[in-house]
C-alpha cells in the first residue's frame, strides 16, 4: 500500500539523472549558500562560547571539524563550561544526534548502487541543514547523494571558517549573546521547517511538536525532551496518515 | 590531552549515529515507516526552532516578531537568506524601538 507520502518522496522522474556528479555537488553547494547567513554567525558564536567555556583554540576547531553538528557542539561547550562530567556530555551528544540515524535511514532508501560519494564519506556530512536541503531537492526531483554531499560540504566549510574567525577574533567581538546573534539559530531551523508545511497534517505535526517540546522541556532534561517530542510527533504523523478521511485532504 | 579525548569520543558517537542508518536494509521499511520518515524533519526542526523563539536573548515580543517576519518573507519570496535577514532585522528593531 503506497501512501501519498511515498509518492511525494519519489518525486518526478529526475532530469538530474543526466547531470554529472560534479554538477550535482555544485548544485548542493550553491543551494546551501543562503544558509551561510545563519551558519556564519552561529559558527562564530559557537567558537566564542567554546573558548569562554575553557576549550583551547585547537580543541574548538577540532569540534567543528570532527563533530560537525551545531546543536551537539553547542550542548557540549555549554555543559563543559558548566562543569559537567564526560559521561553527561557524551550522553547528551548521543541523544541529540540520534535523529541522524533516522536521516540516514531516509537517505539510504534513496541511494542507488554506485552513488557517489561512498556512504562512509557521506555520513560525516549528514547534518540537519544539509539533510533538509537535500530532501527538498528530492521532492523537486533533483536530489541525489551528490547534492547532499555538496550541501554538507558547503556548510562544513562555512562553519569551520566561522569557527576559525571566532577563535581568531573572538576577543574583539562584542559578546554575541549580548546582541542576540544566537537568535539566528532557531530562525535557521524555522527557515528549514517552513517549506515542509504544505499540508494540514504537516502543520498539525509541527504545531504538536512545538507544544510538546515546550512542555516536556519543563519536566525533564532538554535533550530527552527533544527526542521524546520527535518520537511522539512522528507517531502522530503516521497515525494521521492512516486515517482515510484525513489522508485525502492533508497528506504530506 | 583530556579534552581532545572527550572531543574524539563525541565525534565518534556523532559519526556512528550518522552511519548506523546506512547499515539498515531499506527493504525492511514498511510504508508506515516511510510515512514516519517524511515527518521526521518536520517534528525535529519544529522542536529545534520553537524553544529558541519561546525563550532566549532579547524580549519575547522581539523574538515572536522576528520569527513572524522570517516566516512571512520565506513564505512570500521562498528565499532563505532574505527570511533570515528580515527575521534578525525585525528582532533587533523591535528591541531598539521598544
Amino acid at each position: 500500500m503506497r501512501t501519498d507520502t511515498l509518492e511525494r518522496i519519489e518525486g518526478e522522474p529526475a532530469a538530474a539523472a543526466s547531470e554529472t556528479f560534479r554538477q550535482q555537488v555544485r548544485l548542493g553547494f550553491l543551494t546551501a549558500l543562503p544558509l551561510w547567513v545563519g551558519a556564519l554567525p552561529f559558527g562564530v558564536t559557537f567558537a566564542v562560547l567554546a573558548r569562554t567555556a575553557g576549550f583551547s583554540a585547537l580543541e574548538t576547531q577540532a569540534l567543528s571539524v570532527l563533530v560537525l553538528a551545531g546543536s551537539a557542539q553547542l550542548a557540549i561547550v555549554t555543559l563543559f563550561g558548566g562543569g559537567a562530567g564526560a559521561i553527561a556530555i557524551l550522553a547528551t551528544t548521543l541523544m541529540l544526534n540520534l535523529r541522524h540515524i533516522l536521516y540516514a535511514i531516509s537517505t539510504q532508501a534513496r541511494i542507488q548502487p554506485g552513488d557517489r560519494p561512498s556512504r562512509p564519506i557521506l555520513a560525516h556530512f549528514l547534518m540537519d541543514e544539509a539533510y533538509g536541503l537535500a530532501t527538498r531537492e528530492y521532492l523537486k526531483g533533483r536530489g541525489s547523494t551528490a547534492v547532499l554531499f555538496g550541501a554538507g560540504l558547503s556548510l562544513a566549510i562555512c562553519f569551520n571558517v566561522a569557527t576559525f574567525i571566532g577563535i581568531a577574533f573572538g576577543s574583539m567581538l562584542p559578546y554575541p549573546e549580548r546582541i542576540g546573534l544566537d537568535f539566528i539559530f532557531p530562525l535557521s531551523f524555522l527557515a528549514l521547517l517552513l517549506p515542509f508545511l504544505r499540508s494540514r497534517n504537516a502543520v498539525l505535526v509541527a504545531a504538536f511538536s512545538a507544544v510538546t517540546v515546550l512542555i516536556t522541556r519543563e519536566l525533564m532534561n532538554p535533550s530527552v525532551a527533544f527526542m521524546l517530542t520527535v518520537i511522539v510527533a512522528v507517531t502522530l504523523g503516521t497515525l494521521l496518515e492512516q486515517r482515510p478521511g484525513l489522508k485525502k485532504e492533508g497528506s504530506v | 590531552m583530556e579534552n581532545m579525548a572527550l572531543i574524539l569520543a563525541a565525534a565518534v558517537i556523532t559519526y556512528l549515529t550518522r552511519i548506523a542508518g546506512f547499515a539498515l536494509n531499506p527493504s525492511l521499511l514498511s510504508p508506515r515507516l516511510h510515512a514516519a520518515l517524511a515527518y521526521i524533519p518536520i517534528a525535529a526542526f519544529s522542536a529545534l526552532a520553537v524553544p529558541g523563539i519561546a525563550t532566549g536573548s532579547g524580549t519575547l515580543d522581539a523574538r515572536l516578531a522576528g520569527a513572524l517576519a522570517a516566516a512571512l518573507v520565506i513564505y512570500r519570496f521562498s528565499a532563505l537568506w532574505a527570511g533570515l535577514t528580515a527575521g534578525m532585522l525585525v528582532f533587533w528593531l523591535v528591541q531598539w524601538v521598544a
